[in-house]
């Protein structure tokens, strides 16, 4: 545990919660999209067929 | 016939982008951890994706074992929603877990067992979605994956008191605990807010997700019993009045 803030500066440590969160934040908004992408493909497919 | 098309709600896509923010915000502003430092700053994403894995693997179980009982697709839905949301979340635990371990550990990945466990559970669920690729037919899908949502689910008890019946690198629970949080009052609620909001954006994921089930079942029912577009309908009869 001791590893991060005795051998690491204090930038160092913000590159990797940026990484983290740019990782977390990016996920959460590709899966978000891709529900938005298929419900309106199914939305499309169903109006053409009705 | 297919059922008419409604108009899609709103409120969940507002509900998953204030839980974001306010989870963003609140990650930000908190105080550093004495040993981590900035570090700390990853838990805020990476224990409220653990907890959304359980919570979400949890109601696939629930929602399989309603299934097998009651024999209504709905269920099978809202399993199928579940164990997809549950299946980014592990996914994305496993990552967070990873990045922060870099740096703090050494290494990316370890064969420890919590993490081992947590990787087994996440191929696990990649194959409850794999299964229902394997037939078209509603009633034989739901069955085939109920049964697995509700035998897979014995991985969560497992994963959670892994790091309490086997010693590895991965910490032990330092929030859920007998005697009370080990953790400074601050970085406890943040992490609860955190978790809260996360919560309810699997509440509003759901909605979503559930709709597009839906959705998909309907095109599915369509297009197998024949209402759907047929070449004959789909092509033009040509002219052949010359122009006159």
């Amino acid at each position: 545990m001791l590893y991060a803030q005795h051998v690491m500066t204090y930038a160092e440590q913000w590159n990797w919660v940026a990484l983290a969160y740019g990782v977390a934040y990016f996920a959460l908004v590709a899966y978000g999209g891709s529900i938005a992408l298929r419900i309106n493909r199914a939305r499309r497919k169903l109006g053409d067929m009705s | 016939m297919t059922k008419p098309v409604h108009p899609t709600t709103v409120w969940p896509w507002i509900v998953m982008a204030l839980a974001g923010l306010h989870t963003f915000v609140a990650s930000m502003t908190v105080s550093p951890d004495a040993v981590q430092g900035q570090l700390s700053r990853i838990m805020y994403v990476h224990v409220p994706s653990a907890w959304l894995a359980y919570l979400a693997f949890g109601v696939t179980m629930f929602a399989s074992a309603m299934y097998l009982w009651r024999k209504d697709l709905k269920w099978d839905r809202v399993a199928l929603a579940s164990a997809e949301i549950g299946v980014v979340f592990t996914g994305l635990a496993i990552a967070l877990g990873m990045i922060w371990a870099k740096p703090t550990w050494g290494v990316w990945w370890t064969w420890d067992s919590r993490l081992t466990l947590t990787a087994i559970m996440f191929f696990v669920y990649l194959g409850y979605l794999a299964l229902r690729r394997t037939t078209d037919a509603l009633d034989v899908r739901a069955k085939r994956a109920a049964i697995l949502g509700v035998v897979a689910a014995v991985q969560i008890p497992l994963v959670h008191f892994s790091v309490v019946w086997w010693r590895g690198l991965h910490q032990a629970p330092s929030l859920i605990k007998p005697d009370g949080p080990e953790m400074d009052t601050a970085i406890v609620l943040t992490l609860l807010f955190a978790v809260a909001n996360f919560t309810a954006m699997y509440v509003a994921m759901m909605f979503k997700r559930i709709e597009l089930a839906r959705l998909d079942d309907a095109v599915l029912v369509a297009e197998q019993t024949g209402s759907g577009p047929v070449a004959g309908e789909a092509v033009t009869a040509p002219d052949l009045s010359g122009g006159a």
